[in-house]
């Protein structure tokens, strides 16, 4: 689908209405909106001009997931709306009210972003969470052609991403530090650890970072080994049957620790130990689920998987990361992904384990909460 | 003291202390101030109030917009506190035109500023006009210029999105940045071909298209005809996709007259920019399972 349109001379688009019944304002029945004008002056007036961008952004066709591609991947674009029709290529932008040719900069036109790099997955999540799609089971086809475009593999749409743009040789391994601002629901066949796998709008926690060093991922091949992905393997996005079992494999030391539900707030994962405060100290991370828990499933164990990143440096600044884990929680002798926690940790007095204090985010669970290393299977 | 006293002060003292951009804003805000008995006397009949008469603005048409342009982003007009409801019960029509499609709220903070329209990128209207500043090199596109004051409401540093107010000669065609009158039933489209010729060949290598034959399997609506066509397999065709939202409407059978509006509409398009094939989804739909999903 996606070659269709980036292999087209020219794409129309149709931003305006809901349905495919509203028409093409201008071409026949559907009439455009009048320009306001005002006479100022004997010889000035005044007109309104509507902002090509932020109608497109506004438009219902932005809202839906399959369109996002098929703006994305189009080169030259002929957009209708009820104002006025407008060209957008990768270097100009030309509307019907303006008589002389404008010029938008490459990545100026936020409702077709350009020039996606590796740093822009984020971008791209940000946006296409938020679309709508008819069939929740299109999450993936209806994305595949510009994931195609981002990355050179992607499992289940978790990317795998060169280390540069120059390099081919080494590759870094999954992202998996999406998570949803709220609980989304869970769409079935995908596996747990991708964010195809729920609805909802999301975010990564740490969007410029993709090299999360301390655990080994591997995927299962269509041929059932594992392989890690820094070398290529073959991308997979088919559907899972019911049951399919395990799709990915981690090694690492993994903290255990416990989940407590909280009225109106977000749920807390307890590590029972600080590293720095003393023995009678849990602390704690706000939990963002990638669905809502089912009531009956116990939540004493979890494990939890350190995502720890290299120092980002933009060149003149360098900083640390929140500190985030992925929850696995047990079922039978696997684990499925329940959701991400970060950002300032709370303090867990024992004496009285209502008093928190928001602290500092550089506080870390106590090793004595994290196994040695261990591997663990993941649906 | 009386105000040339004053008047005399902000030419002598105060402008020693003043940017040279400062000093710019306030001559030519002091040249395009005018008493609201001299707007009385050009216009018996006008009906602007107070405020919005305040500025002569014949001398912020194009002819005169490079000498607010350059060296200035924005400069304030005057403060619009009240909210758009308030707006829109005035009957001043310059304050009722502020509120159309717009909703906000009092603020004290908010101004109407008035900055040049080049490029309608307010960080660009300082900068050379005719240089793409990322590459450094000539651009096609840029073989003009066209500077024109434009209107926004801004509170503090946000803009009011989604709109912007062009002010223009109503007679006179002046060379530079010139807003056309739409006809809400009527499309020029050979405005439309001019754009497409224009990015063909100007445009190259950025919006070139991949070199490729044609996808296996292609089926396209040959608006010539009125029917889905298998592509030929030799020759690679040139041809417009659709890109739309489909809203539950179903196409009820291949007759073209019972097509959606929208798929109706892009044929006549695909017509009138020149071209015979037209990529549909749901009138090709068939080829979709027979398996065109992996050549996407």
């Amino acid at each position: 689908m996606g070659r269709i349109y980036a292999e087209s001379e020219l794409v129309i688009v149709a931003a305006a209405g809901n349905s495919s019944d509203y028409g093409l304002p201008g071409v026949s029945t559907r009439l455009r909106q009048e320009q306001r004008r005002l006479q100022l002056d004997t010889d000035v007036e005044m007109i309104k001009t509507i902002d090509p961008d932020t109608t497109l952004t506004r438009s219902a066709w932005a809202s839906r997931g399959w369109t996002h591609q098929e703006g994305y991947l189009a080169k030259r674009r002929l957009v209708f709306t009820d104002h006025e029709v407008f060209y957008v290529c990768d270097v100009g932008l030309y509307q019907e009210s303006v008589q002389r040719p404008g010029v938008c900069m490459k990545n100026r036109f936020a409702g077709f972003p350009k020039d996606i790099s590796e740093f822009r997955v984020s971008n791209f999540l940000v946006n296409y969470s938020t679309r709508k799609l008819s069939s929740e089971g299109d999450i993936l086809d209806a994305c595949i052609g510009i994931l195609g475009k981002l990355i050179d593999y992607n499992f289940w749409g978790i990317v795998a991403v060169p280390i540069s743009s120059s390099s081919t040789a080494r590759r870094l391994p999954l992202s998996l530090r999406w998570y949803n601002i709220h609980p989304g629901s869970r769409r079935e066949g995908f596996p747990t650890w991708s964010w195809i796998a729920t609805t909802g709008p999301k975010r990564l926690s740490s969007p410029y970072s993709f090299h999360d060093r301390n655990f080994a991922a591997e995927i299962l091949t269509t041929h059932g080994l594992w392989m890690t992905a820094e070398r290529p393997i073959q991308s997979r996005y088919d559907t899972l049957p019911p049951g399919y079992g395990p799709t990915l494999r981690l090694t690492a030391s993994f903290y255990t620790a416990s989940v407590v539900t909280r009225l109106y707030e977000k749920p807390l994962v307890v590590f029972p130990h600080a590293s720095v405060i003393g023995d009678d100290t849990g602390i704690a991370f706000a939990l963002y689920l990638d669905a809502k828990l089912p009531d009956s499933v116990p939540l004493r164990t979890v494990k939890a998987l350190h995502l720890e990143s290299d120092v980002s440096t933009n060149g003149k600044w360098s900083y640390r990361e929140n500190l985030s884990f992925i929850i696995f929680q047990p079922v039978g002798a696997h684990y499925r992904r329940i959701g991400l926690a970060f950002s300032a940790c709370s303090i867990l007095r024992k004496v009285t384990p209502l008093e928190t204090d928001i602290v500092s985010q550089y506080v870390t669970p106590h090793p004595d909460c994290r196994s040695d290393g261990e591997v663990i299977y993941v649906e | 003291m009386d105000s040339s006293a004053g008047l005399s002060l902000l030419h002598s003292e105060a402008l020693v202390k003043m940017s040279k951009t400062e000093v710019r804003k306030a001559t030519m805000l002091e040249r395009i101030r005018r008493p609201y008995a001299e707007y009385k006397n050009a216009h018996p009949r006008g009906n602007l109030c107070h405020r919005c008469a305040s500025v002569n603005w014949s001398l912020l048409l194009p002819s005169e917009a490079s000498y607010y342009c350059e060296g200035s982003t924005s400069f304030t007009l005057f403060g619009i506190p009240e909210s758009s409801q308030e707006l829109s019960a005035s009957s001043c029509p310059f304050c009722l035109f502020l509120s159309f499609n717009h909703s906000f709220g009092k603020s004290s903070k908010r101004i109407l500023g008035a900055r040049c329209a080049c490029g309608n990128e307010p960080w660009r209207s300082d900068c050379d006009h005719s240089v793409d500043r990322y590459r450094g090199v000539f651009h096609p596109d840029y073989d003009w210029m066209h500077h024109a004051l434009c209107l926004e409401l801004m509170t503090g540093e946000q803009h009011l999105k989604g709109s912007l107010h062009i002010l223009q000669p109503t007679r006179t065609a002046t060379q530079g940045f010139r807003l056309r009158k739409i006809d809400p039933g009527v499309i020029d489209y050979e405005i439309l071909r001019q754009w497409l010729k224009r990015c063909q060949r100007h445009h190259s290598p950025n919006c070139d298209l991949p070199f490729s034959s044609n996808i296996p399997g292609l089926r396209v609506f040959d608006c010539e005809v009125g029917k889905v066509v298998a592509a030929p397999e030799n020759t690679a065709i040139r041809y417009i996709a659709l890109s739309y939202v489909w809203g539950g409407v179903k196409i009820p059978n291949n007759d073209q007259a019972d097509f959606p509006l929208t798929i109706s509409d892009a044929i006549t398009v695909t017509l009138e920019m020149g071209y015979k094939y037209l990529w549909v989804d749901q009138l090709v739909r068939r080829c979709l399972k027979d398996g065109l999903y992996s050549a996407g």
